[in-house]
């Protein structure tokens, strides 16, 4: 009988952790299995998903790309940088314009761009240019099968 | 007291079964791989083709679609490799999410003059030729689709998933890079692949070879005379240096070309990359760059 309390004090603890630890499960944020997303890559509306690589020969303060008064993506800082972005690849698509910054330092450098945007074949471009100049890439599109 | 406690471990038991990671379900080995290393250990990943199976003809059992029932996402190979894919989605529940890797990658059309040459009666009427993974820029696109739309479905590990996409995309950029310094001293005039399955466009396309598929396992029609008469003449003509049998498959008939014409055996290719033992995509590709290295590289 001496032990008595000391297991009603056991059963009351062991009781708090199997009802602590449940009540953490349940606050938490749902987990991936309810989540229910539907998947949707590809054209929509005129625009494509697309997925940009930029490799350049020096860092750039900064790098714009607009479509029309659109502006796509801006990025700098590294050498090599990627972004997914949409671009119109509608019949009536207008080119992609890309401004440069380039630091003080740098007079002149080179930039090349692979674009693949949907599942249509890569386009690859590269431009020459000085601090504060743009450039006009005028980007394809195939009929696909 | 003891009420409380039962009540407890049942709550515990209920939770410890909501704690089972989500199941994502594939349609092929490697993307089984692919899943696992863009996800690492935070999902469950059911390849529902065994590598024991022919990709081409493959249907999904009660048993699976059943498995089915519980994923979050179903990962197809896609451009119509799965004949039963639209049936699949017809017969699973709305939530899951049906990822097709291939659809972002540029299809090549399949030559309706060699139709007799693919690898099954569905392919050989679809214009489209669906094995994309021979190129691993074009399974780089696959993965970063695939790496996409796992972040969409599991939002909590975004960064994650795009950190490993990343280095995933790297991986086969450098694989490519690897392939074409292995090729490169192969004379352009060489760069003839032979085969017995019409699937090695992508791999002929990213790599500068032209592709001559000899007989296909087109069940339903085999290659008449003429057209092996034909096949004998372009073989010859086209000066090929090597014939290249696939795993997986009778090389009986490359056999009787072999000695029809002379023209040596080459080592197996892997056509629909079912992977042996523990080999990944990286390793079957590997092994198939230096079966063609070893053939048409005079010079080593």
């Amino acid at each position: 009988m001496r032990g008595a309390p000391f297991a009603e004090v056991g059963f009351v603890l062991l009781a708090a952790l199997l009802l602590i630890w449940p009540l953490q499960r349940l606050t938490r944020a749902p987990s991936a299995a309810r989540v229910d997303l539907v998947s949707s890559p590809g054209d929509t509306q005129g625009l494509t998903d697309a997925w940009l690589e930029i490799t350049s020969t020096a860092v750039p303060d900064s790098i714009q790309i607009f479509q029309g008064d659109q502006r796509l993506w801006e990025g700098g800082g590294a050498l090599y940088m990627d972004a997914d972005l949409r671009v119109d690849l509608s019949e009536t698509r207008k080119p992609l314009r890309i401004e440069f910054r380039w630091p003080e330092d740098v007079e002149q450098a080179y930039t090349e761009f692979i674009l693949e945007p949907g599942a249509q074949p890569a386009q690859r471009q590269g431009f020459w240019s000085h601090e504060g100049e743009s450039r006009i890439w005028v980007v394809d599109a195939e009929d696909l099968p | 007291m003891k009420r409380l406690l039962f009540l407890c471990s049942f709550l515990c038991l209920g939770l410890l079964r909501a704690e089972e990671k989500p199941l994502v379900v594939t349609l092929h080995p490697i993307l089984a791989q692919w899943v696992q290393e863009l996800t690492g250990d935070s999902v469950e990943v059911v390849n529902l083709v065994p590598t024991t199976a022919n990709i081409h003809t493959f249907e999904p059992s009660p048993r699976d679609l059943t498995q089915l029932q519980g994923a979050v996402m179903l990962v197809a190979m896609g451009k119509h490799l799965e004949p039963y894919l639209d049936r699949l989605k017809e017969n699973i529940p709305e939530t899951v999410v049906v990822v097709e890797a291939g659809r972002m990658v540029p299809s090549i059309k399949t030559d309706p003059e060699l139709a007799v040459f693919a690898c099954c009666p569905q392919h050989a009427l679809s214009d489209i030729d669906p094995h994309w993974w021979q190129d691993p820029m074009s399974a780089r696109r696959a993965v970063r689709q695939l790496g996409r739309e796992l972040e969409k479905v599991f939002p909590e590990q975004k960064s994650e998933i795009r950190r490993r996409t990343s280095a995933k995309m790297k991986e086969l950029k450098e694989l490519d890079r690897w392939a074409k310094e292995q090729l490169a001293d192969i004379p352009s005039s060489d760069r003839k692949l032979v085969t017995t399955h019409n699937a090695f466009a992508y791999f002929c396309s990213q790599y500068d070879f032209q592709t001559i598929p000899v007989r296909g396992t087109n069940n339903d029609r085999d290659p008449s005379p003429e057209e092996l008469a034909d096949t004998m003449e372009i073989i010859k003509r086209e000066k090929v240096k090597a014939l290249f049998p696939e795993s997986h498959t009778s090389e009986d008939f490359l056999r009787a070309v072999n000695e029809a014409s002379g023209i040596p055996l080459a080592g197996a290719l892997s056509a629909d990359f079912f992977p042996d033992n523990d080999e990944s995509y990286e390793s079957i590709f590997r092994g198939n760059v230096q079966v063609i290295r070893r053939a048409l590289d005079t010079s080593q």
